[in-house]
């Protein structure tokens, strides 16, 4: 009798526990990792395992173990970033929309705004030292500073008219990329393949005879980036376009990159050594300055990704460090010759 | 406990079949006026005109987003066509040119609307910066291309084209998909429906011409497209076709075929069983009969009710009908018995129904099957008043109108005494043999294993195939076929996507909104691991940038509202982007393209977009979930996990209470509801092993089935209990019992699963699963039942 008892208190309480306990769906949550994401339009090596990268949406990427853990630095804007340019390891400046300039003076863990005194996008900073600096963008917007962006002044720079001396026309077309070779030689390049040079810090400006741009139809071949080495400029452009100068820019020659179809967006070199990205993940390399390219091979996946900024640096301890970066998140880190993926 | 408790408690009395008897004539005319009526009442029955809204969970979060997206970007009518390349790429001048001929075919099959039609060869451009401007040219240019030089160069642009990777190009570059779309064809019927003379039109409504007309065209579409396939399949190409319109042309053509290929092979399966078991006209008539007119009985009432029945359950009230053919089985079988004992008809119906708890069965099986009411899921409520109003036709059937066949039917024939077959007592015999013997307490430990190992199990199921289209028919079905292709080799099928809503009108064209749904959608691709992700904001960033001299560093949204408006009024201008903006600028989409569809990782992707939401709180936008594929199936998901454990719980408590109220005792209850839950929890363990997920077929069944197992348990038990008043001992008892009705028991058990494999070969899963889970479920009922009620009966030693 005990047993039939217990039987009755014990069953029904056994089959509702074990009706009870029927299908519960767990699931282990995401980590914690931080992802390059969005389009990154630039970056910069800042020192052997320092890497900064910028891109849209005000976002900032920093690294201090070579890229093997990226942390996002607060840009204080939702503004695009463009362009960054470090002057040492630790005074950096980064160029946006919407007339942003940010400033780093700690080796790019904190960034602070800077007043630009324009509202344009800016497409491209260049800072030859700590204190003098150059940036250009949309509308011919020109910018200068001499006291490391505490003062930005506006460049007197006209886009040259072709029908009437007077009209000014800068409002109808962009600068792309600008490269200071000193505190007084500056070049900048944009639509129609046009080069500009200044030899006076920016007081005025010399309209250089591009051999991408027909004064006859007024167009041209735009030029989206420069690189400077050794006392050579490099640029490229649409259609894999790739030119130099050895006289501040005075005087161009065109290169053979070695693709006609694809754009170039972005170069860079040091040593000799030189990299040039672009459109369908193109890159090409050269390592005896600029005289021949090849192309580097890269993943089916990156095809499909523009990119948008190159860097390379010579670090200390001899070691080639660079970064590419580009379309929704892609990124690769060169040491040396070889070339990670991220 | 008294000894008449598991007799008195039979609402069928003798004495109430004695007085129908009485009256039979009368009776009978009433019944069969009834039936007439309810049959009449056919022709008034609602199907639910949107099968899947009332597949849905009432309630569920997702359905606000999910029913907003629909209103704002009703899915496009497209049919989707897959050319896949076995060996090799795409990259040739064979496929090339086999992809351009399919366009030009599709061109001119009647109801593709020509000028929409997007492939490789048309409809997708190039966009080139150069020194002359932005030049714009179809993708393969100006000639097909012909030369190796050539197709790498079409690679190159295929590689960077929007419209590329992952979308009208596999990913592996091995298959192209092309688009067309169809007419719309509601319009096209409201101009031919106005056009009708009003002889015409009598007695036809619109929605029925509509029906028709739709019926005609998506029949017509899917023969054109075949026909294109036998023409343009080859040894190295194969085409694969897909789309709402061509699954429900080919479901209406399976369910026009299939279904009553199956119900006819069912039906003769059973009455082969019935004939070779009772030898009699009425042994094999009145359960067929028994397992039909409740079916009229339910579905007419279901009509008079005004319920919708959703035709994805179409087959749910056979299985019902399966049940009430049990059930006239058994009391057949007393019947056939009795009257060897008694020699007169009445008294033997009258017995018949005393010994047979059928009306307590009934009463139980349409009770349980109410439990489907629990859920919250209108389809499976829906079931559970169809499974009342069928109980009561049921009881209507077997309980008044059996008795009444059965008089008028001649008696048994004494000489064809085969109702005892030998092969189903021999099998009872060797289920029950161990739990007779010494070997009673192993049978009992094997049922705790059984029960503990299922409960397990039922821990690892997981919900699941329930994606719309693809759950509906066979895995290897053309039209699965082209969706797997879709799935493995493009973007895919599999969106779950975010509902915008701006809180002012026009507040998605504010560059900082605009912004936010970027991240959203930046997030999607990043952080929970969705191939691709699209949104208005990639449009307005695209159109910028090609207006930008194709910068890439112009690939952002502008921070002026007035460029913003610019850009997004071109993009609107071109057309094509209603899934992802209204045309007011203040709802929009949020697309992300998600690589797996199974349930966990759903519940995966909802969760991180989900703390997405909750932690971008925003006072421009607001952003909920629901919309797309995988919205729909989580939906679905959500219903039948939810639906599932209450259905269960309800079945199972409601089977030990009307245990309880039946025997007047716990241990007699629960004598005959452990035997059901073990049959359930081996049905988890294949399951679980077979990797079997608990989809919508499931759910309703489930209560059908357990309905099943009661009869078995509460006829055996009853039977045990006849036995012990006349021997005082259960052994005895038991053996008597089972050497009576042991064979009936596996009889029934056998037919039920015979009954439900023709639908094992029938195209549409769905369907064929609700029957074989019931085959399966009842098979392993009728074995838990033989092997273990005599076992627990021995041990607990119940006083009946």
């Amino acid at each position: 009798m005990k047993s039939r008892k217990f039987l009755s208190f014990m069953l029904p309480a056994a089959l509702l526990a074990y009706f009870t306990l029927i299908p519960v769906i767990s699931y282990a949550d995401k980590n914690a990792s931080i992802p390059l994401s969005g389009n990154l339009f630039a970056s910069a090596i800042i020192s052997e395992g320092s890497y900064i990268i910028v891109g849209d949406r005000g976002k900032i990427y920093f690294t201090n173990d070579a890229a093997k853990t990226w942390k996002v630095i607060d840009s204080k804007t939702k503004n695009a970033l463009a362009s960054v340019s470090f002057s040492d390891d630790r005074n950096g400046w980064i160029a946006g929309q919407d007339g942003v300039i940010l400033h780093s003076a700690d080796g790019g863990k904190t960034w602070e705004p800077q007043v630009s005194g324009v509202n344009k996008y800016l497409l491209a900073v260049d800072f030859f030292d700590a204190t003098n600096g150059v940036a250009v963008g949309a509308d011919s917007a020109v910018i200068m500073t001499v006291d490391g962006g505490k003062t930005w002044t506006k460049s007197p720079f006209k886009w040259p008219s072709d029908f009437e001396e007077d009209s000014d026309i800068s409002e109808e077309f962009n600068l792309f990329t600008i490269k200071m070779m000193d505190a007084r030689h500056v070049c900048i390049a944009g639509d129609g393949g046009r080069i500009f040079i200044t030899e006076d810090a920016g007081k005025t400006w010399i309209d250089a005879k591009s051999p991408l741009y027909d004064e006859d139809m007024m167009e041209g071949k735009i030029l989206y980036s420069m690189a400077y080495d050794s006392g050579t400029i490099y640029a490229v452009g649409i259609d894999g376009i790739l030119i130099s100068s050895k006289d501040y820019g005075k005087t161009w020659i065109e290169a053979n990159s070695g693709i006609t179809q694809p754009d170039l967006y972005c170069i860079d070199m040091v040593d000799g050594i030189g990299l040039a990205a672009g459109s369908g993940g193109n890159i090409i390399h050269t390592s005896d300055r600029g005289v021949t390219w090849h192309m580097v091979e890269v993943p089916e996946k990156i095809t499909q990704a523009w990119l948008s900024g190159i860097t390379l640096k010579k670090c200390d301890s001899g070691t080639l460090k660079g970064l590419v970066v580009g379309q929704n998140g892609t990124a690769g880190i060169i040491t040396d010759s070889k070339l990670v993926w991220q | 406990m008294s000894e008449k408790k598991m007799i008195d408690c039979s609402f069928g009395k003798a004495c109430d079949v004695n007085f129908i008897l009485r009256y039979r004539t009368i009776a009978l005319i009433v019944l069969l006026v009834l039936t007439g009526f309810f049959c009449f009442q056919l022709k008034n029955i609602k199907m639910a005109a949107d099968p899947m809204e009332s597949m849905y969970l009432a309630g569920h979060e997702f359905l606000p987003a999910l029913h907003a997206i629909n209103k704002m970007a009703p899915a496009p009518r497209m049919l989707v066509c897959i050319l896949d390349v076995k060996s090799g790429d795409i990259y040739n001048y064979e496929t090339i040119r086999k992809i351009d001929s399919i366009t030009r075919e599709l061109m001119g099959v009647e109801g593709i609307l020509p000028t929409g039609i997007t492939s490789l060869t048309m409809g997708i451009n190039h966009y080139n910066n150069t020194a002359q401007g932005l030049s714009i040219e179809s993708i393969l240019g100006k000639k097909m291309p012909e030369t190796k030089e050539d197709f790498e160069a079409l690679k190159r642009k295929i590689a960077v084209n929007p419209m590329g990777p992952g979308k009208y190009v596999s990913y592996d570059g091995t298959a192209v998909m092309i688009t067309a779309p169809l007419l719309d064809i509601e319009q096209k019927a409201q101009s031919s429906y106005n056009r009708l003379t009003e002889k015409e039109k009598a007695g036809l409504t619109f929605e029925k011409y509509k029906d028709q007309e739709k019926a005609v065209f998506n029949a017509n579409l899917v023969k054109s497209i075949y026909e294109l396939k036998s023409k343009e399949d080859d040894t190295n190409h194969t085409l694969y076709f897909m789309g709402e319109e061509v699954i429900t042309a080919q479901m209406t053509a399976m369910g026009k075929l299939h279904i009553p290929i199956a119900a006819c092979v069912m039906m003769v399966f059973i009455i082969i069983f019935l004939a070779g078991y009772f030898r009699t006209f009425q042994g094999a008539f009145i359960p067929v009969f028994s397992m039909i007119v409740p079916l009229l009985w339910g579905m007419g009432l279901l009509s008079l009710s005004g319920i919708e029945l959703n035709p994805m359950a179409i087959l749910f009230p056979l299985i019902l009908g399966i049940l009430s053919l049990a059930y006239s089985i058994l009391t057949m079988k007393q019947y056939y018995l009795l009257y060897d004992k008694v020699k007169d008809k009445k008294k033997a119906i009258a017995a018949a129904y005393k010994n047979v708890p059928v009306s307590v069965s009934i009463l139980t099986a349409g009770l349980v099957t109410m439990g489907l009411c629990v859920s919250k899921v209108p389809m499976i409520k829906t079931l559970g008043y169809l499974g009342l109003f069928w109980s009561i036709g049921a009881f209507a059937v077997v309980v008044l109108i059996n008795p009444i066949l059965m008089s008028f039917f001649p008696p048994p024939n004494q000489a064809k005494k085969s109702h005892k077959v030998g092969i189903c007592q021999s099998m009872a015999d060797v289920l029950a043999r161990p739990s007779l013997g010494s070997t009673r307490f192993v049978i009992l430990i094997i049922l705790a294993l059984i029960l503990a190992i299922g409960g397990f199990s039922a821990r690892r199921l997981a919900v699941g195939d329930n994606i719309p289209g693809v759950s509906y028919i066979r895995h290897n079905h053309p039209w699965n076929q082209c969706f797997n292709l879709f799935s493995k080799k493009f973007m895919g099928p599999y969106q779950l996507l975010v509902y915008v809503k701006a809180k002012d009108k026009g507040g998605l064209l504010d560059p900082e909104t605009l912004g936010a749904i970027g991240d959203f959608s930046n997030y999607l691709k990043d952080e929970c691991g969705a191939k691709d992700s699209i949104a208005f904001d990639y449009m307005v960033q695209m159109a910028r940038v090609m207006l930008m001299d194709g910068n890439p560093k112009w690939q952002t949204v502008p921070v002026s509202r007035k460029k913003v408006e610019s850009l997004a009024g071109m993009v609107m201008e071109e057309g094509g982007v209603e899934s992802f903006i209204d045309k007011t600028f203040t709802q929009a989409t949020i697309s992300p393209f998600f690589p797996e569809s199974n349930a966990k990782s759903i519940d995966k992707y909802a969760t991180l977009m989900q703390a997405y939401i909750d932690n971008h709180p925003s006072d421009k936008v607001e952003f909920s979930l629901g919309g797309g594929l995988l919205g729909m199936t989580k939906v679905l998901n959500d219903g039948i996990r939810k639906a599932y454990a209450r259905i269960l719980m309800a079945a199972f408590i409601g089977v030990v209470i009307l245990g309880i109220l039946v025997s007047t005792s716990l241990i007699l209850s629960l004598i005959m509801t452990l035997p059901i839950a073990a049959a359930q929890a081996v049905l988890w363990l294949i399951m679980s092993g077979s990797g079997m997920p608990v989809s919508m077929p499931v759910v309703p069944v489930t209560a059908v089935s357990i309905g099943f197992g009661f009869v078995f348990g509460h006829y055996l038990l009853k039977v045990i209990a006849l036995a012990y008043q006349e021997y005082g001992d259960h052994d005895t008892a038991i053996r008597t019992a089972l050497g009576k009705t042991g064979g009936m028991v596996m009889f029934m058990g056998l037919l039920v699963f015979a009954a439900s494999l023709p639908w094992f070969f029938i195209g549409m899963k769905f369907q064929s699963n609700m029957l074989l889970i019931t085959g399966v479920m009842v098979i392993l009922e009728t074995i838990a039942s033989l092997m273990f009620i005599p076992a627990l009966v021995r041990w607990s030693k119940p006083g009946f």
